[in-house]
């Protein structure tokens, strides 16, 4: 990915009109968008051969405005990246089927794993620094996003919908395992920045 | 010539769409932490706040 962005850069700015610092950014933006793009494709392909796109769709309203702010985990290719993403989807997809425990006991885990995650993120990484400014902002963004998913989990226990609700617990257990994931990779990282 | 034109012209629009949707997604990775996605590129000092 990150030669084809760097080629598409290339063809884009032929009349080198482009300041360096305009280059990086655009890099940048290109090669996060196909990277991102890539990796929603797979996922509707494999959403699709599952025949569950409500539910991953679903999955994806929690899971990215969640990821977004509590940060964690990240892999150091994209190929890594693109496999971790897929099989940690099929796993959610397939497990939250599969569970049948009493509703009102996954509410109770998803709220404990809510309360854990908003004592241990944001988790900080080398990729992505940060100033003291937005690290506030970003907690206080994840903190409203974690009471928005509650309400959301208490909606469809009072709606009884079994599958919802398991989706919300293992898409938390799966951002809470990056978490930690995130906090041993990056430790020195955070340590050194004063955000651990 | 014309289809080689009308080829051309359709690659530039690809081009555009790379820019118009690569400069979008910069500017929006400054609202996260991360991506929601496994892997981040590393991001450009000219993004970065220098609070």
């Amino acid at each position: 990915m990150e030669i084809l962005s760097e080629k598409i850069v290339q063809y884009v700015d032929r009349a080198g009109l482009l300041e360096d610092t305009q280059r990086s950014v655009l890099k940048f933006g290109i090669e996060s968008s196909l990277e991102i793009g890539t990796n929603i494709l797979v996922s509707l392909l494999l959403l699709y051969k599952l025949n569950m796109i409500p539910e991953g769709i679903f999955f994806f309203c929690i899971f990215i405005p969640v990821r977004m702010y509590s940060g964690g985990y990240h892999a150091d290719t994209y190929f890594r990246c693109l496999i971790f993403s897929v099989l940690s989807l099929f796993c959610v997809m397939q497990l939250s089927l599969r569970l049948h425990v009493a509703l009102w006991l996954v509410f109770v885990f998803i709220s404990l794993q809510s309360v854990t995650i908003w004592m241990i993120a944001p988790v900080i990484n080398t990729a992505r620094p940060v100033s003291n400014r937005e690290y506030q902002t970003f907690t206080g963004k994840l903190r409203r996003t974690l009471a928005i998913v509650e309400i959301t989990a208490g909606m469809s226990v009072a709606l009884r919908s079994r599958r919802l609700t398991n989706i919300i617990m293992f898409c938390l257990l799966l951002i809470f395992i990056t978490l930690l994931a995130g906090k041993i990779k990056y430790r020195d990282y955070q340590m050194g920045t004063g955000h651990f | 010539m014309r289809k080689i034109h009308d080829y051309m012209m359709r690659k530039r629009g690809i081009l555009n769409v790379f820019m118009v949707i690569g400069a979008m997604t910069a500017m929006m990775a400054r609202e996260g932490f991360c991506f929601f996605i496994y892997h981040q590129p590393e991001f450009p000092d000219a993004l970065k706040d220098n609070e």
